[in-house]
């Protein structure tokens, strides 16, 4: 057992090192093809014996000094990765062939003013992906700005864009919300996110959309790898001053 | 509205020379004399980036200008914190750090427009900005400490550089959940705002590449326990290293332009 744990820390040094590499190799590539780099099939078998080697220390209690707070940082870490896969295109390729239910690929809605719209459109082409199981329906659009400054520069800065926007399910209007920067939609399993707009005439807007799937585990993986990282690494120390400061408060 | 600069540098200036006052007063032993210096180099360097923030109506880290001016009024309390605390020396090099990290805001860049862009408009964005910056400057005091823990030689070296290591590892263990915590904020802010968590963004795929050499660092030392200090201390300059990578090359480099690009 000690050797296999040994042999696990070895790995896991290694995946540390090579994915370091590999990071900043990928920043020089630029966004677009880091993110091919990243999703490409040797990553994604990399990224699945990464989540089985963190799951075994996690199982076999390999970690060193078998620290709860690295148990739970490691435990936060498998979270993200599994969250990431079951939000990736290829788990969404892998559901579609396996169950039939298809969940769309991220996109753009453009949604006129008092038109409902349920396409979803490719980001780069414009054209159609597939069809949300609902609609929505621009009410209104605004571009806020900030006060004019003292100093009359023209026009003023913009402050946010807002979109009014109903959610409409068989005829009927089931929700309106105002979607703006940092103040998202999420409905129906989807998030819809305030993208671009008509900067001539305000009568549209375009809201990116995404699936919600893997976000759950992805963000309950962050709370887990945080709580984690701190137990792990100011519990001790902590612990050691707090008790010093109360035999120095006894005597 | 415009943040007042004239005023800002001013100040900055004044931080300057008191921190290199406390930074020349500590070497020379006069420790009461650098402490004053230090502290008043402290409050100036606090009231810059209060005006700062007055002036903008918004916590002025969108920018290296404040980024630099934050990161240099952080390193008075750092050393306090670090002596009281950690038993972390180094107040001369903390002062002298201090008078260089002051160096770009008052010489190179500029404060930014006083207006924010709609994505920076949240919450998140102080705790974030503000936990990697506490991290940063943790984060570089431990590669100085690792630093003098490589150049220790002699009859006894091995002894001074295993206990200056110590200091690097106690300041790295300060560090480390602060960058975690900048990261996973970072994340869930780019979910929030753009739609997702992660978009190997030059600037995101950097900032993992530092989590991840710091991960390994402990890993290292977990693995090779106080036998090779060394070895954990060359892990921790590079760490180091990959921090000023970070702050400056990639967000002044074209080569590295992404979503992070207004940081500059």
């Amino acid at each position: 057992m000690r050797e296999l744990g040994r042999a696990g820390r070895w790995l896991a040094l290694c995946a540390t090192g090579l994915l370091a590499v590999l990071s900043v190799a990928g920043a020089f590539l630029g966004d677009a093809r880091a993110a091919e780099m990243f999703n490409s099939a040797p990553l994604a078998v990399f990224w699945v014996a990464l989540a089985v080697l963190l799951l075994t220390a996690i199982l076999w209690r390999t970690v060193p000094g078998r620290s709860g707070g690295v148990l739970v940082a490691l435990a936060g870490v498998v979270l993200v990765l599994l969250g990431g896969m079951w939000g990736s295109r290829a788990a969404s390729a892998v559901l579609a062939r396996l169950s039939g239910t298809h969940r769309l690929s991220p996109g753009i809605v453009v949604a006129v003013k008092g038109e409902p719209s349920d396409d979803v459109l490719d980001r780069q082409t414009a054209q159609p992906t597939g069809k949300l199981p609902f609609s929505l329906k621009l009410l209104d659009f605004r571009v806020v700005r900030y006060p004019p400054s003292a100093t009359g520069e023209q026009p003023p800065a913009i402050r946010n864009y807002e979109s009014d926007v109903a959610v409409i399910r068989d005829g009927r209007e089931v929700a309106r919300r105002v979607i703006s920067v940092n103040h998202p939609l999420h409905f129906g399993g989807y998030g819809f996110y305030q993208w671009g707009y008509d900067a001539q005439q305000l009568r549209y807007t375009v809201l990116l959309t995404r699936s919600d799937a893997g976000r759950l585990p992805v963000f309950a993986g962050f709370a887990l790898l945080c709580a984690g990282v701190f137990w792990a690494c100011w519990k001790r120390p902590l612990w050691a001053f707090l008790t010093r400061q109360g035999r120095q408060n006894g005597a | 509205m415009a943040p007042d600069a004239p005023v800002v540098h001013a100040l900055i200036y004044a931080a300057m020379l008191a921190y290199l006052l406390a930074g020349v007063a500590f070497i020379s032993g006069r420790r009461r004399w650098g402490g004053a210096f230090h502290a008043s180099g402290f409050v100036v360097a606090l009231v810059a980036f209060v005006v700062l923030w007055g002036r903008s109506e918004h916590l002025p880290l969108q920018g290296l200008f404040g980024v630099f001016l934050c990161l240099g009024a952080l390193m008075y309390p750092l050393s306090a914190f670090c002596r009281r605390f950690l038993g972390v020396e180094g107040r001369a090099g903390d002062a002298l750090i201090g008078f260089a990290l002051f160096f770009p805001a008052a010489f190179v860049f500029k404060p930014g427009p006083g207006d924010l862009m709609p994505a920076l408009q949240s919450p998140l964005m102080g705790v974030h900005v503000g936990a990697y910056l506490l991290a940063y400057a943790v984060l570089f005091k431990a590669g100085i400490q690792a630093c003098k823990a490589l150049a220790t030689r002699g009859d006894d070296g091995r002894g001074r550089a295993a206990s200056r290591e110590l200091d690097a590892f106690k300041l790295v263990r300060l560090g480390f959940p602060l960058l975690t915590l900048g990261l996973v904020l970072g994340a869930v802010w780019g979910s929030v705002a753009w739609g997702d968590y992660w978009q190997w963004d030059p600037k995101e795929l950097w900032s993992l590449a530092m989590w991840l050499v710091y991960a390994g660092y402990f890993q290292v030392r977990s693995m090779s326990g106080a036998r090779r200090p060394r070895l954990s201390a060359a892990i921790a300059v590079v760490g180091a290293v990959v921090v000023v990578a970070t702050i400056l090359w990639v967000n002044l480099a074209r080569i590295f332009a992404g979503l992070h690009s207004y940081a500059a």
